[in-house]
């Protein structure tokens, strides 16, 4: 059993558009095999791991600390409960409301986590864990069955199970085509948190770097199991480093823009999980809902690769809603702070000799509700909203009416911008069941997700290339040849700046 | 409402005379046509035509005591296959305007965007250089090669003089509509660019040309043009103008429906005379009332950035009373005491760059049409009442 030394002195400084809350402690270096739990397809229902331990360990300190990657979800966050037994009951951490401390690595060699995260428990009673979090997760035992507390003496085993079925959070009531759950496994620790959240030596209960996936029982509620355990890889750690290193670098800028998908991956950071597997993780990366759309990354856009979108009318069914989504989270904790930004700008090629549409649909995770919400340009009485638009080819900037979704011309080729004034939470979103507050404060909260969605009636076969979604902070005119002191969007894309 | 209105009788009739690209023609009323009296339902209008030529789409431009009135013209009596843009000189003397005969501007090309119509014209003044001449008058004006007038474009036209020559610019449309580039829906019909008015920006060549675009949505927009060197037009951007502000019943995206703009330095405020929205169920479609509305210039490059702080702006006022049936009675003559019920295509008579001639007042000019079925038109004509818009002025003070 190794010991572990962290401590975490819980600094003031809020980063203020993700709610994060800075602080340090010291880890030990990294193993190179976590157990990996992955599930491709869709859960049928939900599943738990159990490790039973080799003999019940007696527990010290006041929380247990669970140390994972979540790689990917195609819900912003996962929910996942926590269970120990102790002297033959079992006690699950489970709360419907608040938050819980989970501390973020840097990088994957960090010795440091730097970053305090506040980790939501959602209204069905358990965790979420969100895209992308690497680092410790703090399970107070004061937590254990509903807050009631438990004082227990020993650990003889631990479990977490994974919700099947995560509600896309879209009004028809979708869920996403794949769970696409992807959790690395570390490590599991007994730790005493003090009121000022310093976290004191630590005990390790198990560490799944050491274990097969044998030692491990996965089990589903309905008797089969869709996910998969295995040890990591050389390429499967490769791609966790990738991940975590590209997820703490800073997005790429371009004139006035933040970059907050690029629809490529930081190169440098998955050198080492070669070409193919890292074309396969981006592809991944996207997921669905809705009617069976398609969707590859492409080489073309802007630069580098983007994403090809098509509505195939091969693949249309009439009798269903004619709604289509492909979705992402951010892959850069940067990439969630939208604090500052005017706006939501993409790059868009619509091929076709007629109009084709799609939405760049954002998602607020409200802090202080802990729920995500959706807005996009639908707004009471269908009111038009106005859209900024620059083709490169052409060298015209225009501005254009559009309702719900973003129009795109015939033959358009170049950048879209849509000021934040144009973007509304949805009718449907502020009802109790959906609990939207309808208030985008970029100040408060992280943006965390888009969702890019069409309808298939208005779009058969029209295959759109979309490149480089950013934020944009500049102040632009729609051309300047009245008033060449204005910043036309051209300006602004190549000569403008990010805010430092 | 006080109305100031004018009329010149300038005879019974007019020669249908073939339009000219180039040999500006002098229409002479009289001839060996019959003068058929139109509709009257209110207020006389500012010139007298028989019945069988349209007087529609008015614009105006005054120098002194000078005015330019342009406007949409069949050529050959009932045959609306004939459009023209005629103008027709006013002459301010004893407080009224009289109109001279109406001069043939531009008719439809023989094969090119425009060879079915042209209508709808605005001009403006200026320094405008074309195939290696100087003009001093940019016309924009809508042309389609549909009899229907769907699908126009819009295109340019240049004179030295008002009531001279006038050259068309180019052999394409500057706007071209196609309906396809905003269409996934397969509609086929659109009225497409219409409804041109131009504002000088700086009395030489640089213009806003406003207009309205027509596919799926509609859509006020307003281009920044350097018409200097009408060979190398330079485009600047073309932007929305936003309409909050102006409300009509049923719709929450109200449009500024064949609207006319001039622009007050002094105040800078952009002026607006629209139609309402065409509420009619039977012909002609066309809207029953006429409003004035002011801006600010800021509606030109505003762009609400950011997060919505509280409510978006309101940027349109309603100013003066609005030019409806009641107002264009002529409550002197009980033949006429209930006014048009057809009211549509106004302009506000403007100085020759499209600014405000005098702040607290401005002269509307508009066009109002019978209705299909009065018994006062012509039986032997089924479609008379096609051919039976005038063109009338009222003022507006605010």
């Amino acid at each position: 059993m190794k010991n572990k030394l962290f401590s975490v002195a819980l600094a003031v400084t809020m980063l203020t558009a993700t709610g994060l809350s800075v602080g340090t402690f010291a880890a030990a270096a990294q193993s190179a095999s976590p157990l990996i739990y992955e599930a491709e397809g869709k859960l049928e229902g939900n599943e738990t791991l159990a490790y039973t331990l080799p003999a019940a360990q007696e527990v010290t300190g006041n929380a247990l600390a669970v140390k994972v990657f979540m790689k990917n979800t195609y819900h912003y966050s996962l929910p996942v409960s926590f269970s120990v037994t102790s002297a033959g009951k079992e006690y699950v951490w489970s709360k419907t409301s608040g938050t819980e401390q989970g501390y973020a690595y840097s990088s994957p060699e960090a010795q440091e986590a730097t970053i305090s995260t506040p980790l939501q428990w959602n209204k069905a009673g358990t965790l979420e864990i969100p895209y992308m979090f690497y680092g410790e997760i703090l399970l107070p035992f004061s937590a254990l069955n509903y807050g009631a507390g438990a004082q227990i003496g020993s650990v003889s085993e631990i479990s977490m199970t994974f919700t099947a079925a995560v509600n896309s959070n879209f009004a028809s009531g979708d869920t996403w085509i794949a769970d696409g759950v992807c959790l690395y496994l570390f490590d599991v620790s007994c730790v005493t948190v003090d009121d000022r959240g310093t976290v004191a030596p630590a005990e390790e209960i198990a560490d799944f770097t050491e274990l097969k996936k044998d030692d491990i029982s996965l089990t589903s509620e309905t008797g089969n199991v869709v996910g998969e355990l295995r040890s990591a890889s050389q390429e499967d750690y490769a791609v966790f480093e990738g991940f975590v290193t590209q997820y703490n670098s800073a997005c790429e800028t371009k004139g006035d823009m933040k970059i907050v998908e690029s629809f490529s991956f930081d190169e440098d950071a998955f050198a080492a999980a070669g070409k193919e597997r890292t074309a396969a993780e981006l592809f991944k990366k996207l997921y669905m809902s809705g009617q069976e759309s398609e969707y590859a990354i492409v080489n073309g856009g802007s630069e580098g690769t983007a994403l090809s979108y098509i509505c195939d009318s091969a693949e249309y069914d009439a009798g269903k809603n004619s709604y289509a989504g492909v979705h992402f989270n951010f892959g850069r904790r940067e990439a969630t702070d939208w604090s500052g930004a005017n706006g939501i700008t993409v790059y868009v090629e619509n091929k076709a000799p007629y109009l084709a549409s799609f939405a760049l649909e954002i998602f607020q995770y409200n802090l202080g509700t802990g729920l995500l919400e959706q807005y996009n340009l639908n707004d009471v009485g269908q009111k038009y909203k106005t859209l900024y638009a620059y083709n490169v080819e052409t060298g015209e900037e225009f501005s254009y009416h559009t309702q719900t979704f973003m129009r795109v011309p015939a033959n358009f080729k170049g950048w879209i911008r849509i000021p934040f004034s144009q973007y509304a939470a949805p009718a449907w979103s502020m009802t109790p069941t959906y609990g939207n507050e309808g208030v985008l404060d970029f100040d408060k909260n992280p943006v965390v997700k888009i969702s890019i969605t069409r309808l298939f009636n208005s779009n058969l076969d029209t295959e759109l290339i979309i490149d480089d979604i950013a934020l944009y902070y500049g102040d632009f005119s729609v051309g300047n040849l009245f008033d060449p002191s204005r910043q036309s969007i051209r300006d602004c894309i190549e000569k403008g700046t990010v805010p430092a | 409402m006080k109305k100031v209105f004018c009329i010149l009788m300038v005879g019974l009739c007019s020669l249908s005379l073939a339009a000219c690209n180039g040999n500006p023609s002098e229409e002479k009323p009289g001839g060996d046509e019959t003068f058929e009296e139109k509709v009257y339902d209110g207020i006389d209008a500012v010139f007298d035509e028989s019945l069988g030529y349209y007087n529609e789409q008015p614009s105006a431009i005054q120098e002194g005591t000078t005015r330019w009135l342009f406007y949409t013209r069949n050529t050959v009596k009932y045959d609306d296959t004939t459009d023209s843009i005629a103008v027709r000189k006013g002459t301010y003397s004893g407080g009224e305007w009289t109109y001279g005969e109406p001069v043939t501007c531009i008719t439809p090309s023989e094969d090119s965007w425009d060879s079915a119509r042209v209508f709808n014209a605005d001009v403006v003044k200026g320094t405008f250089a074309y195939g290696g001449e100087d003009y001093s008058y940019l016309m924009a004006y809508s042309g389609s090669d549909r009899a229907d007038r769907a699908d126009a474009d819009i295109g340019f036209a240049v004179a030295k003089e008002a009531d001279g020559e006038w050259v068309k610019v180019g052999t394409q449309p500057f706007i071209r509509f196609n309906s396809s580039e905003w269409d996934s829906v397969g509609l086929t019909y659109y009225p497409g660019a219409i409804e041109p008015s131009l504002v000088s920006f700086d009395k030489g060549g640089k213009v806003y040309l406003f207009y309205e675009e027509s596919e799926v949505f509609k859509t006020n927009y307003v281009y920044e043009l350097d018409c200097s060197d009408l060979d190398h037009i330079v485009k600047g951007g073309r932007k929305v103008i936003e309409r909050s502000g102006i409300s009509d019943l049923g719709t929450s995206n109200p449009l500024l429906y064949g609207a006319d703009y001039v622009y007050d330095p002094e105040s800078d405020y952009l002026f607006a005379a629209r139609e309402g929205r065409t509420t009619a169920t039977s012909e002609p479609k066309v809207a029953d009332e006429v409003q004035a509305l002011r801006s600010s210039m800021d509606i030109i490059d505003n762009i609400d950035q950011g997060i919505l702080q509280g409510e978006a702006r309101v940027w349109w006022e309603a100013i003066g009373d609005k030019i409806d049936g009641d107002t264009t009675a002529d409550l002197s003559d009980p033949d006429r005491i209930f006014g048009y019920t057809r009211i549509f295509s106004p302009t506000i008579v403007s100085d020759p760059y499209g600014y405000l001639l005098e702040y607290g007042t401005f002269e509307v000019l508009f066009t109002t049409q019978a209705n299909d079925g009065d018994e006062r038109l012509p039986a032997d004509h089924a479609d008379a009442y096609k051919y039976s818009q005038m063109i009338h002025s009222m003022t507006i003070t605010y």
